[in-house]
């Protein structure tokens, strides 16, 4: 049996609803936080994000296949690639221009650069994790 | 003879993976240790020797040094990275704006910056993601 999907069909329709449902969560965030109205924010954020799992624990099939699986990991792993080639430049070039005087360092771009560490450290473990297992 | 061959081969593979990832790693924790003792020039200097090592060996060689099983478990790994982190940006980011609304305590900058900085990564990731859907 092919598990192919076309236009239309309903596991399409499914997965574009919760996907939907997802975006309407982060727009309802966003718009809220614009607003300056933060509780309804997180309370949009919250009640999309729960009618999103809602629907898809309550789909006798499952919502997502093997080809999204793979394109999930494709994705994540150009993402890793990507945000090292640009930060493998960037922040190197960024500490240069410290040196030489013509920047300086600011606790916000610190912060960047930590959270970029952070990413690598953790993909090593898995790394790490994923060649043991 | 076809073993041996093999065996040279698995050998060489090795030999040149630990060169190019021993290159990176000599040439940033140079480049940090001597940023750190005030010497950043120099230590940018040694890191880009560090990555032209890298590169050198990457594209020097005519051995294949990772094959599908490497790039299977690169992207397994790249996928449970985003998915651990994804929760902490989530939480962060509101526990961020809670205490600021709230006035229990004035968020640091360099938090800020932090989840700025998660919030790059998955903003590349969605591009990717959906660059990668709809081509396909």
């Amino acid at each position: 049996m092919s598990t192919t999907t076309t236009a239309g069909s309903p596991a399409r329709r499914n997965r574009l609803l919760h996907g939907g449902l997802w975006a309407a969560a982060a727009l309802g965030y966003g718009v809220g936080i614009a607003a300056e109205r933060g509780l309804l924010a997180v309370a949009a954020f919250a009640g999309f994000g729960i009618a999103a799992i809602g629907f898809r624990s309550t789909r006798g099939e499952p919502l997502y296949d093997e080809r999204d699986d793979r394109l999930l990991q494709e994705a994540s792993a150009r993402t890793v690639r990507a945000v090292g080639l640009v930060s493998a430049v960037l922040f190197p070039t960024l500490v240069v221009l410290d040196a030489l005087g013509r920047w300086s360092w600011t606790p916000f771009m610190a912060g960047v650069g930590t959270a970029v560490a952070v990413v690598y450290l953790v993909y090593f473990g898995m790394n790490a994790a994923v060649r043991v297992r | 003879m076809s073993r041996t061959n093999t065996a040279s081969t698995v050998a060489k593979r090795a030999r040149y993976r630990k060169l190019l990832v021993g290159s990176v790693l000599v040439g940033a924790v140079a480049g940090v240790g001597l940023r750190s003792v005030g010497y950043p020039l120099v230590g940018e200097a040694l890191y880009w020797v560090g990555i032209v090592g890298f590169l050198a060996v990457w594209q020097g060689t005519s051995v294949k040094l990772f094959d599908e099983r490497d790039h299977s478990l690169e992207r397994r790994a790249s996928q449970l990275t985003l998915s651990m982190l994804a929760p902490v940006l989530v939480v962060g980011a509101s526990l961020s704006r809670l205490a600021t609304w709230l006035d229990w305590f004035a968020v640091p900058t360099a938090v800020r910056g932090a989840l700025y900085g998660y919030v790059t990564v998955y903003v590349v990731f969605s591009v990717a993601y959906l660059w990668l859907r709809y081509r396909s």
